[in-house]
C-alpha cells in the first residue's frame, strides 16, 4: 500500500523527465590489473617506450601486426616498458590490453606482447576471446622461447619470435 | 487539500534538480557487478582446468603421497558441484558456500605445493614447473578479479542505499544488496611473484 502511494508521484517524476540517467564518472574505475601501472601512452601497433627497438625495427613488427589484423581480425599490440613499477608483468600486459582497448569489441580477441627489459620480464597477454585459440601453456612456452632472445639483447627477434608464436597458433602462418 | 497538492508539487521541482533516482543507475551497476562475477568465475574455472594436468605430472613423476592427491582431486570435485548463479550472489549463504567449496581447494593446492617442496626432482621437472608458473598466474587472476567484483558490489550496494538512487531501487526494483566476496587463498596476502623465465 505505502509503495503504491510512492509509485504514483514518481510517475508523474518520470513522465515529467525529472528522472535523469546519473552522468557516468568520466573515467570509469580501473580494473585491479591496473594496481600500480602507471599512464603510458599507445604509440601504434609497437609502443616502444623502453626505447630497444630501432625505428626500422619498429615498422616491420608493426607491418607484420597488420597483415595479422587483416587476415584473422584478431589485434596485437606491442610494448615495451622502462620499468614495471613493482607490478606483475602479467598484470602489466593485461591493464594495457584494458585501457588502448586493444581487440574488438564483443569479440575481446586483443593480444598484448608486453617486455620489460629492466627487471627481465615478458608477458603475451591474451583477451578472454583468444584464451582457447591461444592458451596459458602455448603464452608460456612462447615467452620462454622470446627470453633466449632478450638474454642475447635481441628485442627485435624475440618480439619476432612472439609475434610468430601467436601468429601460427591463430591462424595466419608464415 | 490546497495543502496536499502543494506538497507534490514540491517533488516533481526536486527531481528536476536531482540528477538521477537509480531507474537507470540500479540495474547498470547490478550487471556491472554480474560482468565482474563472470570474471571471477572464469578463473576459478582455469584453475579447476589446470588441476588434472598437475595431479597427473605429480602422480607420475614420484612417489608422492597419495593422500595428497587424492585431497585435492575430491576438493576439485566438490567445488565443481557447487554451482552459484548471478542470481544467487544477493545470497550470502550461497555466496560462503561457493566461498568454502573453492576455499578447500586452494587449501589442499597449498597442501600439494608444501609436499612438493620435499621433491625436488619433481620440482625440476619442466612440465611441472610450467604448471605451477600457470597456477600462479591463475592464484593472481582470482585475486584481481575478486577485488574488481568487490568494488563492484559495494559501488551497487552504495548506490541502492544512498538518495537519490535508493528510491528507485526500492520502488521500481526492489534491489537487494549484493555479497562480497572473500578470497581464501594461502597467501592471499602476498603477491606471488612468476618469473617468465630467464
Amino acid at each position: 500500500m505505502r509503495h503504491a502511494v510512492l509509485a504514483a508521484p514518481l510517475a508523474i517524476l518520470t513522465v515529467a523527465g525529472g528522472c535523469k540517467a546519473a552522468p557516468e564518472p568520466a573515467a570509469a574505475k580501473e580494473t585491479a590489473f591496473c594496481n600500480g601501472v602507471p599512464e603510458m601512452a599507445i604509440a601504434g601497433r609497437v609502443t616502444d617506450a623502453a626505447d630497444v627497438l630501432t625505428a626500422e625495427e619498429e615498422a616491420r613488427l608493426s607491418e607484420r601486426l597488420i597483415r595479422y589484423e587483416e587476415r584473422t581480425k584478431h589485434q596485437m599490440v606491442v610494448a615495451t616498458t622502462s620499468s614495471l613499477h613493482g607490478a606483475r608483468v602479467d598484470n602489466f600486459a593485461t591493464c594495457l590490453g584494458n585501457r588502448w582497448h586493444v581487440g574488438r569489441k564483443g569479440h575481446d580477441d586483443g593480444l598484448v606482447i608486453l617486455v620489460a627489459p629492466q627487471e627481465r620480464r615478458a608477458a603475451i597477454s591474451t583477451g578472454p576471446g583468444m584464451e582457447k585459440l591461444f592458451p596459458d601453456d602455448e603464452a608460456l612456452d612462447a615467452v620462454k622461447n622470446m627470453t633466449t632472445y632478450f638474454k642475447r639483447a635481441d628485442y627485435a627477434g624475440g618480439v619476432s619470435a612472439g609475434i610468430e608464436a601467436v601468429v601460427t597458433r591463430t591462424g595466419d602462418p608464415q | 487539500m490546497t495543502m496536499r497538492s502543494a506538497r507534490w508539487m514540491i517533488v516533481p521541482v526536486a527531481a528536476l534538480s536531482l540528477s538521477a533516482c537509480g531507474i537507470n543507475s540500479v540495474p547498470t551497476k547490478e550487471e556491472a557487478a554480474k560482468a565482474k562475477w563472470a570474471n571471477v568465475e572464469a578463473a576459478y574455472q582455469r584453475r579447476a582446468d589446470l588441476i588434472p594436468n598437475l595431479v597427473e605430472t605429480a602422480k607420475g613423476a614420484s612417489k608422492i603421497e597419495q593422500s595428497t592427491l587424492e585431497g585435492v582431486i575430491q576438493a576439485r570435485a566438490s567445488a565443481t558441484q557447487v554451482k552459484l548463479s548471478t542470481d544467487d550472489l544477493n545470497d550470502p549463504a550461497k555466496v560462503q558456500a561457493f566461498q568454502q567449496a573453492q576455499g578447500a581447494v586452494s587449501s589442499s593446492l597449498g597442501r600439494l605445493l608444501v609436499t612438493v617442496e620435499q621433491y625436488p626432482d619433481l620440482k625440476s621437472q619442466a612440465r611441472f614447473a610450467d604448471l605451477m608458473t600457470q597456477l600462479e598466474g591463475t592464484e593472481n587472476r582470482i585475486n584481481v578479479t575478486v577485488q574488481d567484483y568487490n568494488a563492484a558490489v559495494q559501488d551497487y550496494n552504495t548506490t541502492i542505499r544512498t538518495f537519490p538512487d535508493i528510491i528507485g531501487a526500492k520502488i521500481v526494483h526492489g534491489a537487494q544488496p549484493m555479497t562480497p566476496y572473500k578470497a581464501i587463498t594461502p597467501n592471499a596476502n602476498q603477491a606471488p611473484k612468476v618469473d617468465f623465465g630467464q
